[in-house]
């Protein structure tokens, strides 16, 4: 909205018009130039004092945006008996503690980021090849986001002895962005409403050891 | 906002309505900030922080493959030729490419802070194609381009990120190690890289090749899951 135009007001000694007076209160109106005080419902920059701006100070705490996170100190070790034989079967990938987080959204956001960061590291040894690798999912509501897939190989690469290779640690810094508009034909995010919504980084492992050291997993919404 | 109420006994005349309603009418078009109480407005007053966005992700079944024969990194800040558009056919091209549209951002305009570009990419091996070289120096770069509003693509050298081969010994042999690495790139595109419109950004990738006395060789790069995201931000409630 902008500036109030008022219509033409009566002057002395014109026939009162309560029809006028009252649409001079109130009568909504879309138009750049509402005719009615109706327009101090919602104001905008066009009616401050010309030259003047809004400071952040006049905002309320998280109405231009807000988010959530969640971490893990400890490292948090799977071994391959908790593991099913086969990454196919129901229930296959366990949710790694502490990189996953639930969140109410307030509104029907025009953007939410994930962010994550995490380490892993996997016992297994390259000689055994894909059968030893770790491989990691993020799950959104239930959906499995494939762009955000990957894989850790083995750590364990001399063979005689064995010997852990710090080298294949392996840091995985993902995101994922989902919006309430299109973001285009290449992207297949699906729209984040309004409730409580659910995301988190699974793994399924045949390796001897997987060792995660979740440093953050965070979400951050704009209206 | 000041309002003079009338009193018993005033004159009720249209000059008066008409100068009440006036006076009304230009203290809600001029408001000063100091009338307005600190955290008064709401999400429902602000406008969006978010201008633009688009995104683009891949996840095919197989792998993509990029060489040195055909994707020679050219060298730091250098564009073209060298680069190759990520995508899922790999080096011939025309696959669905890491290239986020979005409406058009002029990056000079005040209310623009500039566009925040997340991108991450699986790299699966860095090898020798042929098998017959083995090395740690065998690299594959990635980097971010922008689009004007003109179709011109720029390139971010300091987008520029790389990651090297590894091996291992088995039985006494080296040997090239899967990779199975996740290289994450974030940046923000500001007036300071372009004084203009942007409308795209898309992910890169260049081979380079270290090594020297090997026999002919071909360093091959294999990708698969990656996504690249691009959100402009409003720096101004105006």
């Amino acid at each position: 909205m902008s500036d109030i135009v008022l219509p033409a007001l009566p002057g002395t000694g014109a026939a009162s018009d309560a029809d006028l007076l009252s649409q001079i209160i109130y009568k909504p109106d879309n138009s750049g130039s509402p005719p009615s005080f109706e327009a101090i419902n919602h104001l905008t920059n066009a009616n401050l004092q010309a030259g003047q701006t809004l400071d952040r100070t006049k905002i309320r705490r998280r109405a231009a945006g807000d988010g959530r996170m969640i971490g893990q100190t400890g490292n948090i070790d799977f071994f391959y008996q908790i593991f099913p034989a086969d990454d196919s079967m129901q229930g296959a990938y366990t949710a790694i503690p502490g990189c996953g987080i639930a969140f109410y959204l307030p509104y029907d956001a025009r953007i939410v980021i994930f962010t994550y960061q995490i380490v892993i590291e996997s016992q297994g040894h390259e000689a055994a090849g894909a059968t030893n690798d770790v491989y990691t999912r993020l799950y959104l509501d239930g959906s499995r986001i494939r762009a955000a897939e990957r894989k850790v190989p083995p750590a364990v690469t001399n063979t005689a002895p064995d010997q852990l290779d710090k080298d294949r640690d392996r840091v995985i810094s993902g995101h994922w962005v989902c919006s309430s508009t299109s973001l285009g034909a290449n992207s297949t995010a699906t729209a984040l409403t309004k409730g409580w919504h659910k995301i988190y980084y699974s793994l399924f492992s045949q390796a001897i050891t997987v060792r995660c050291r979740i440093r953050n997993f965070k979400v951050i919404w704009f209206p | 906002m000041a309002y003079t109420p009338v009193e018993d006994g005033d004159s009720f005349t249209a000059a008066s309505v008409t100068s009440r309603l006036t006076a009304l009418r230009d203290d809600a078009n001029d408001i000063n900030p100091k009338g307005i109480e600190d955290k008064a407005l709401r999400k429902e007053h602000c406008l969006s922080p978010i201008l633009q966005a688009g995104a683009a992700d891949i996840s095919p079944g197989a792998v993509h493959s990029y060489t040195f024969a055909n994707d020679q990194y050219p060298g730091y800040n250098i564009g073209s030729p060298g680069w190759k558009l990520i995508n899922t056919n790999g080096d011939p091209g025309g696959g669905t490419p890491l290239q986020a549209d979005f409406t058009a951002v002029d990056l000079t305009d005040t209310k623009v802070i500039g566009v925040l570009v997340l991108f991450n990419i699986q790299v699966n091996t860095i090898v020798d194609a042929l098998a017959v070289a083995t090395s740690r120096e065998f690299d594959a770069l990635f980097a971010i381009q922008f689009q004007d509003n003109a179709g011109t693509w720029h390139h971010l050298p300091e987008s520029e990120t790389y990651i090297s081969s590894e091996t291992w010994v088995n039985g006494g042999v080296t040997t090239q190690a899967r990779m199975e690495k996740d290289v994450p790139i974030r940046l923000l595109i500001t007036q300071t890289n372009y004084k203009g419109s942007i409308k795209s950004v898309r992910a890169m990738i260049s081979v380079n090749d270290g090594t020297a006395g090997w026999a002919a060789h071909n360093v091959r790069v294999q990708l698969q899951h990656g996504n690249i995201s691009a959100i402009a931000l409003r720096g101004s409630l105006q």
